[in-house]
């Protein structure tokens, strides 16, 4: 069986001649095989017949043939971009057909009593740009503490307080 | 004038791969029982070992008849590495589902009296039980090298490690196997001192 020359002991050789022994021992009854080949043969053979009826396939460096499924796919792509090319060519021609007027018209004039509508437009434009100038804000807070500090003083006058003593 | 022992191999592989039903014959002859001591040795149940034995030679056979073995030169190798896939798997399964086939089980039952003595006179039952006790690792190096009966470059092939590891953890695994026998021999003389007091 194994040799065991590499183990360099004579207890451990003695050993493994055992665990051969022990191996020998566990290698089955006499009809082990018979009862393997009978029930394996079969699967061997029909492998083989499988592989014998399976389609060739064609072998090469290049894309010797192409499938019906690849094909479809590189038609996909071909079908998008000429898609995207029709849509393109007919959003020109309509807004060739369709492009606004180039004759600019006058302005209207607007009616005795009646403001335009640009007109007043432009004025609420006007007012929300004036809100917004910090300068104009910084002014009429001002003007608010001025107004304020003058009305306490008239209060206080009016209380019956001499002027200097409200001072 | 006698043929190359492994170019003798690859045309019997290539005879069976077209059915040739005495080219498997000769294969299954020569492995077959190898591959049944592996499991035996593990499952320690001959219903099952046979199980997993034909089990085993049914996958390389649907390969071999297929055309998929490609593993040209190294076919004990392959053979052992799907033997031993299967081994683990019945364990594993085993061990997950207890039952009357459970390894674990198995292994404690009381042996049988018709192995012999073995190893200055202990008997191959208590060897048995002593490999039972290795790692997981061990027993594998073990019971290829000795049920399976690969060399270590075949080992090498099956377990993917370097040849040097698997020489070392059979020493090692030889050295446990004799401790554990010593201690078993030592258990049972002071048992016997015992009993005749």
């Amino acid at each position: 069986m194994n040799d065991h020359e590499h183990l360099n002991d004579r207890e451990l050789t003695a050993l493994a001649a055992e665990i051969d022994r022990l191996a020998f021992q566990d290698r089955g009854d006499a009809g082990l095989e018979s009862r393997i080949f009978a029930a394996t043969l079969p699967m061997l053979q029909n492998a083989g017949q499988a592989r014998a009826q399976q389609p060739l396939k064609l072998v090469g460096s290049g894309p010797v043939r192409v499938g019906v499924a690849e094909r479809r796919e590189s038609r996909v792509g071909m079908k998008i971009a000429a898609g995207f090319a029709i849509a393109a060519t007919a959003a020109l021609a309509w807004m060739g057909t369709h492009r606004p007027s180039s004759v600019v018209q006058g302005p209207q004039i607007a009616a005795f009593n009646q403001k335009p509508a640009m007109a007043a437009s432009v004025d609420e434009w006007a007012i929300a740009s004036a809100v917004l100038d910090d300068g104009l804000n910084d002014e009429i807070d001002n003007l608010a503490k001025a107004t304020s500090t003058l009305r306490s003083d008239l209060d206080t006058i009016g209380t019956g307080e001499s002027y200097e003593e409200a001072m | 004038m006698s043929q190359d022992p492994s170019q003798e191999l690859a045309d019997l592989l290539q005879a069976a791969s077209r059915g040739d039903p005495a080219a498997w014959r000769e294969l299954v002859a020569r492995y077959s029982r190898r591959v049944y001591a592996l499991a035996k040795s593990r499952c320690r149940n001959e219903d099952v070992a046979e199980e997993i034995a034909q089990s085993v030679f049914a996958t390389v056979a649907v390969k071999i008849g297929a055309g998929e073995y490609t593993e040209v030169g190294r076919f004990e190798s392959w053979l052992f590495r799907v033997a031993m896939n299967r081994v683990r798997d019945t364990v594993r399964k085993a061990k997950r589902r207890p039952e009357a086939r459970d390894p674990e089980l198995l292994a404690n039952q009381p042996q049988r009296q018709s192995e012999g003595p073995a190893y200055d006179g202990i008997a191959l039952g208590r060897l048995r039980d002593a490999m039972a006790e290795l790692s997981e690792a061990d027993r594998e190096v073990i019971e290829l090298r000795h049920h399976g009966g690969l060399s270590f470059k075949q080992m090498a092939d099956v377990l993917e490690e370097p040849v040097g590891t698997l020489l070392a953890r059979h020493h090692r695994a030889l050295k446990k196997l004799r401790e554990a026998l010593g201690d078993s021999v030592e258990a049972e003389q002071s048992t016997a001192e015992v009993d005749d007091e």
